[in-house]
């Protein structure tokens, strides 16, 4: 016996992906697409969060104008590139050259290696950021290093420092995500057609001109997508800033998703709603066209 | 067989969603249902509380209050819960957009205030307190304190207790400097006491500084305020300024010469206190003497010094060098502490009032005098022998004695405005004259768009 859910039989195989679709398509509309469209609508208007009229105070675009023109989020914006910029070349050059030690190495306990380096990326942000701020502070193991080893005259609060702190954190997360990258790389590492390295040490070519001429070329879309995929993170990181600094002092470490939480819910803070939405809705729109590049190299490469 | 599954799937899933949004209705019906019991019966309430004083006095004064409360009050049970004021923001709102919140909730005094007042769900506690001659009394000067006012001046939120700035100093600390209480009462302006500070930290002494409280840059505005206080009558000029009112600006020479005090702080800070966990830090610093003194701190604040009795035992008040010579000494910024406010449509109202009613009898007023907390309510006549410690005696008298001004704003962008600018001044990343005119830009920016 046959059950027919649909009498017509054409309409239920049209269905039918849906209905397996619907669990994700319910928690995607839900928590991604209603939040999204909701925010792009609040960007056009005034709200302190506290009324539970929303949409009363329409402002047009007057939130937008107030990006241009607001010092704050240009200099989030400027320390959001700088961390993202880092974190991608730095990282990723560290992350390559261990790879690049680790396979060709061949060492013993390689696997553990790569373990040990990966670790930190299992960490919880808050963890990692609440230890490092201990380090850190000025009666912190930093400048008690720095003092047993004769260098007491550049102990100082580091991160109240508002020409360094950025660098600190960035650091920080380097030091955090490096084994992500290198998990990629020496799984790219692992695809490089043996064959290719064989034939160019038979040919007398060195292990550096290897790697520069043969293992790095082939591993570009690696490289690319890693890249991107840091780049985009990026633009998102926000639990690191607000341990270590909360965005301060005076700003000075604020980037876009601190900012962002600086203008809607910081205590003593503007309560300004439906600017911070619009500063989500620019930072969505940077990351989307970095995604929409990296879908489009990706895509071409594969044709 | 295939289609079977399918039709069973969507079954299933169909009757989740049907199951899950019925259940979510019968607990709300059964819970109003529970209330409705509750009322009429007259059996157990719960009264939920949340505060941003979290702490060990607040948590000490509690531990007294609540079965003392409910050993009058069989049928009540306190359940109060003390919060991080950092976190305090995105709870509140977080709160009322799901209609969680509790039956007394904390406010912060200014925006935060007048911006749920303007929602209209505040309960006005102006004809309870009217009606209970002895209620008003206990409060005293207390009622009608600033921070518990909305715009029309109606009170929307009843006071634990009273916070104002105050200053002190270590004695021990000092002698181990070689200098003495006198030599910092002999201080006659916010600068000479920066040329103290200096003074100690070019001899080398490690607890040179004057911590300058728990300095998150919001903590700089309630000090900007008192030094406004010293040198201005009438004592609403900050506010006038906030509003435009009577040709006063932000550029004026008063506010200038606050800003200049602001920076005389700078000079006695410990350069990493404004990046990190400064409450907790602040607290060690203090409980820990390793600072000679403290510029900043309300009366609430000395109870961490009771875990260190060199501490509690060696401070004494100093109560600010003017911001400049000649200006007075004995006025400073004070307003209600922690403010709670409740919701006009309580179905427990009139528990939660009574409740309030007795948080400023005597007795409740004595556990908190226990914990050094200056309580909203009556001092009972032997609140000096509930506590031993000469420094709190003098901070009583200070704010029984002297004329008190709230120190707050009341719009939420000029508040923040004020504040990012006096930390730009703290830190040296802005002169006097360039915060105050970007704070006069964005007052003049607001107002003209309203």
């Amino acid at each position: 016996m046959t059950i027919n859910i649909f009498r017509n039989k054409r309409l239920q195989n049209k269905l039918e992906p849906y209905t397996w679709l619907s669990p994700s398509l319910i928690l995607f509309i839900l928590f991604l697409l209603y939040p999204i469209v909701f925010s792009v609508i609040l960007s056009f208007f005034d709200w302190n969060g506290y009324t539970k009229n929303i949409f009363t105070d329409f402002v047009g675009w007057k939130n937008y104008l107030h990006l241009i023109n607001d010092p704050l989020l240009w200099k989030s914006f400027r320390n959001t590139i700088f961390l993202v910029i880092t974190v991608v070349f730095i990282q990723n050059a560290i992350a390559l050259f261990l790879s690049l030690v680790i396979y060709f190495g061949k060492f013993k306990f390689g696997n553990l290696i790569r373990a040990l380096i990966f670790f930190p990326g299992v960490i919880s942000a808050i963890v990692i950021g609440l230890v490092f701020r201990k380090f850190l502070a000025i009666d912190g193991a930093i400048n008690q290093f720095l003092e047993i080893v004769g260098l007491s005259g550049i102990e100082q609060a580091w991160l109240s420092n508002q020409s360094i702190n950025i660098w600190i954190v960035s650091f920080v997360l380097v030091w955090q995500w490096t084994g992500y990258n290198l998990v990629i790389f020496y799984a790219g590492l692992q695809s490089v057609d043996q064959n290719l390295l064989e034939a160019a040490f038979i040919d007398g070519a060195s292990l550096t001109r290897s790697i520069f001429n043969i293992v790095i070329p082939l591993m570009k879309p690696i490289i690319f997508l890693s890249g991107m995929l840091n780049f985009i993170g990026g633009f998102r990181i926000y639990d690191m800033i607000w341990v270590m600094t909360r965005g301060g002092p005076n700003h000075s470490s604020e980037v876009l998703t601190t900012y962002m939480y600086y203008q809607s819910f910081q205590s003593k803070g503007p309560s300004d709603m439906g600017y911070a939405s619009t500063i989500a809705i620019l930072l969505a729109l940077i990351v989307i066209i970095f995604a929409i590049i990296r879908v489009r190299v990706v895509s071409r490469q594969e044709n | 067989m295939k289609k079977l599954l399918v039709g069973l799937l969507i079954i299933v899933f169909a009757a989740g969603m049907i199951f899950t949004g019925a259940s979510c209705k019968a607990e709300s019906s059964s819970e109003t249902t529970a209330e409705e019991t509750t009322e009429a019966g007259g059996e157990e309430i719960t009264i939920e509380i949340w505060d941003w004083q979290a702490g060990p006095a607040f948590d000490g004064a509690f531990e007294k209050i609540k079965p003392a409360y409910e050993a009058l009050h069989p049928n009540i049970t306190i359940d109060r819960t003390g919060y991080n004021l950092s976190e305090w923001d995105e709870l509140i709102k977080t709160g009322l957009q799901s209609s969680e919140l509790p039956d007394l909730f904390g406010l912060y005094q200014g925006p935060q205030l007048w911006d749920v007042a303007d929602t209209g769900i505040l309960y006005e506690w102006d004809d309870a307190i009217n009606a209970d001659p002895e209620w008003k009394a206990n409060l005293g000067k207390t009622y009608g304190i600033g921070g518990t006012l909305d715009r029309n001046g109606n009170t929307v939120a009843v006071s634990y207790d009273i916070f104002y700035i105050g200053c002190w100093g270590y004695t021990n600390v000092l002698e181990e400097m070689g200098k003495t209480e006198e030599d910092v009462r002999a201080l006659k302006t916010m600068d000479e006491l920066a040329d103290f500070a200096e003074g100690l930290k070019a001899e080398g002494f490690d607890e040179w500084y004057v911590s300058t409280g728990f300095l998150g840059q919001y903590m700089l505005r309630e000090l900007f305020w008192t030094f406004i206080y010293q040198q201005t009558t009438p004592d609403d000029y900050a506010i006038k300024a906030e509003f435009m009112q009577d040709g006063v600006k932000w550029t004026d020479e008063e506010f200038l010469n606050a800003c200049k005090a602001i920076q005389a702080m700078a000079r006695m800070t410990r350069e990493d206190v404004l990046s990190l966990d400064y409450q907790t830090d602040h607290y060690s610093i203090m409980l820990n003497q390793e600072a000679w003194g403290s510029l900043y701190d309300g009366p609430w604040a000395t109870a961490v010094l009771i875990d260190n009795p060199d501490a509690i035992n060696n401070v004494f008040g100093f109560f600010h060098p003017p911001v400049i010579e000649g200006a007075a000494s004995n006025v400073w910024a004070a307003d209600a502490g922690q403010i709670l406010a409740m919701e006009k449509d309580n179905p427990n109202k009139d528990a939660v009032i009574e409740f309030m009613k007795w948080m400023h009898s005597e007795e409740a007023s004595s556990y908190m005098i226990e914990q050094l907390i200056h309580p909203a309510g009556k001092f009972p006549d032997n609140w000096k022998s509930l506590v031993d410690y000469e420094i709190y005696f003098k901070l009583v008298e200070m704010f029984e004695s002297s004329d008190i001004s709230p120190w707050i704003c009341y719009t939420a962008e000029i508040e923040a405005a004020l504040i990012d600018n006096l930390t730009q001044v703290f830190t040296g990343d802005a002169t006097p004259e360039e915060a105050m005119a970007a704070v006069q830009q964005v007052t003049d920016d607001y107002w003209a768009a309203q």
